[in-house]
């Protein structure tokens, strides 16, 4: 994998989106057994009733997952230095979700020529579900 | 937030030292926040990452 060239890029660039599939139960089962986290609201659809939802929710991790997924389409894991996200609104099952990151900033630190990136997921209505921001080195 | 220092590799054994840093709450008591500070470092004691995370805890009103 070549590294995106620093130079080429400009604030505003969008990177390559990363669409996937409606969010299916198995999915979530899965992702209890890959993460640890059993909370039966990912799973237990009368568990997520009883807690006043309408269906179960994806795990947050779930979606940090996919925004690394993104990422990691574009740079190789070793160029990420910083990454985070913040919960803004639950996945719920069968939503389909989109994960976009765009370069907000691009600066240099120890002459490691770096870019900050907002990262988001939404679904299909454009709600936004998680926000992040992430720094890449370009060196 | 996630800073990473190092890659982990397959085969790698890693210690999460994690303290509470602070806790501290918004609006009168009604939502209550827990700031979570986590050290990563593997079998040769480096550093590999440095993890933070906040959990907001919901107060309903008092009855």
């Amino acid at each position: 994998m070549t590294l995106p060239s620093f130079d080429a890029l400009q604030v505003g660039d969008a990177i390559q989106p990363l669409e996937l599939p409606p969010v299916s139960r198995l999915t979530l089962a899965l992702y209890c057994g890959a993460s640890g986290d059993h909370n039966p609201i990912h799973v237990d659809t009368d568990f997520a009733a009883i807690a006043g939802l309408p269906d179960v929710i994806a795990h947050g991790m779930l979606s940090m997952g996919w925004l690394a997924r993104l990422l990691t389409n574009w740079v190789p894991q070793t160029a990420i230095r910083d990454y985070s996200v913040r919960f803004a609104a639950m996945t719920q099952v069968h939503e389909k979700i989109t994960c976009t990151g765009q370069v907000i900033e691009k600066f240099e630190v120890d002459g490691e020529r770096r870019v900050r990136l907002s990262l988001t997921t939404t679904n299909a209505e454009g709600q936004i579900k998680l926000t992040g921001e992430a720094v890449i080195a370009l060196t | 937030m996630a800073t990473f220092h190092r890659m982990a590799y397959a085969g790698d054994v890693l210690r999460f030292e994690q303290r509470i840093e602070d806790i501290y709450d918004k609006k009168g008591g009604a939502l209550e926040f827990v700031l979570r500070k986590t050290r990563v470092s593997n079998q040769r004691g480096e550093h590999v990452a440095d993890l933070r995370a906040v959990t907001v805890l919901r107060h309903g009103p008092s009855a």
